[in-house]
């Protein structure tokens, strides 16, 4: 395997970020970063999901107050939200079906390596009112809020969460190689 | 002792937003998120409260704002610190309230 593993780099410097400088983050490194959802692995390829780009700061700083999971101040959101028509469709059952859920989470890595890639932090966001989001953006019923993306441009600080949640688990304590032995 | 302003009407709806969506979400989240979710909610409290002069109580304000929002993040990766830290905590505001009681008891 070669030594240079750009892609594996961006993923092993890649930290959430939670605080962030006031510089706004420009449309186009936004729209950058919803090409990299785009081009996320999706269950049948069924692309049942939307993104809403926040980016005015009076509709950030509402969905801050009512998103207890926001701590910092995010310069800019990314709502996933599933299209419920769209999952109508295609035949999706959204109570049973968790690759709705899987897929969102493939997107939202695609966003954050590659929002790191270009400089800018991000961070995850699950805590947050959903009924709240709805109003704050006047979401149509078809759309259901599932994720936030906080992004801004990160603000250096001292890592203050103890090396706890810098280390990494030992592949030998994660990992099993091939089928468990049956018991004799 | 002064009675002065903790919170404007404004700041009040912003707790309560925090205190109304942290419900919600304490609905589907692990248990320990909901005292996380308090916690973080009185470290809010005593930032409004700072930005209103407590005048001769800043040092308790800002010492319990200052302990929380260092502390609160133990959730993510000590979780016995964490427990033992809200254990703790309301003895210090209990210190604080029995303080009062003592000044004014004097007072009168």
């Amino acid at each position: 395997m070669s030594d240079h593993c750009p892609t594996f780099e961006t993923i092993q410097t890649r930290r959430v970020c939670r605080f962030f400088t006031d510089e706004p983050v420009s449309r186009d490194d936004l729209k950058h970063l919803i090409r990299a959802a785009r081009w996320a692995s999706s269950a049948g390829n069924r692309r049942i999901h939307k993104f809403v780009v926040v980016d005015d700061q009076k509709s950030v700083d509402l969905i801050r107050i009512m998103s207890p999971g926001i701590l910092g101040n995010p310069q800019a959101l990314i709502v996933i939200c599933t299209d419920k028509e769209k999952a109508g469709v295609e035949g999706v059952n959204l109570d049973l079906d968790t690759t709705t859920w899987i897929d969102v989470g493939t997107a939202s890595q695609n966003m954050m390596l590659a929002a790191h890639e270009i400089e800018l932090g991000s961070c995850p966001t699950t805590s947050f009112s959903k009924s709240a989001v709805r109003v704050i953006l006047n979401l149509p019923d078809y759309l259901e809020p599932e994720y936030i993306l906080q992004v801004g441009h990160p603000v250096e600080r001292p890592r203050s969460i103890g090396k706890g949640a810098v280390a990494r688990l030992p592949i030998e304590t994660i990992t099993f190689w091939g089928a468990f032995p049956t018991s004799v | 002792m002064t009675e002065r302003m903790a919170l404007t009407e404004p700041e009040a709806l912003q707790l309560l937003a925090h205190l109304a969506a942290s419900a919600e979400i304490s609905l589907v989240e692990p248990d320990l998120y909901g005292p996380f979710r308090l916690i973080d909610a009185a470290s809010q409290l005593a930032g409004y409260v700072l930005q209103h002069d407590p005048g001769d109580r800043r040092d308790f304000w800002e010492a319990i704002k200052t302990e929380i929002d260092c502390k609160k993040i133990w959730l993510m990766s000590d979780r016995s610190n964490f427990r033992e830290f809200l254990r703790q905590m309301p003895a210090k505001v209990a210190q604080e309230l029995t303080s009062r009681e003592e000044m004014e008891e004097g007072e009168r």
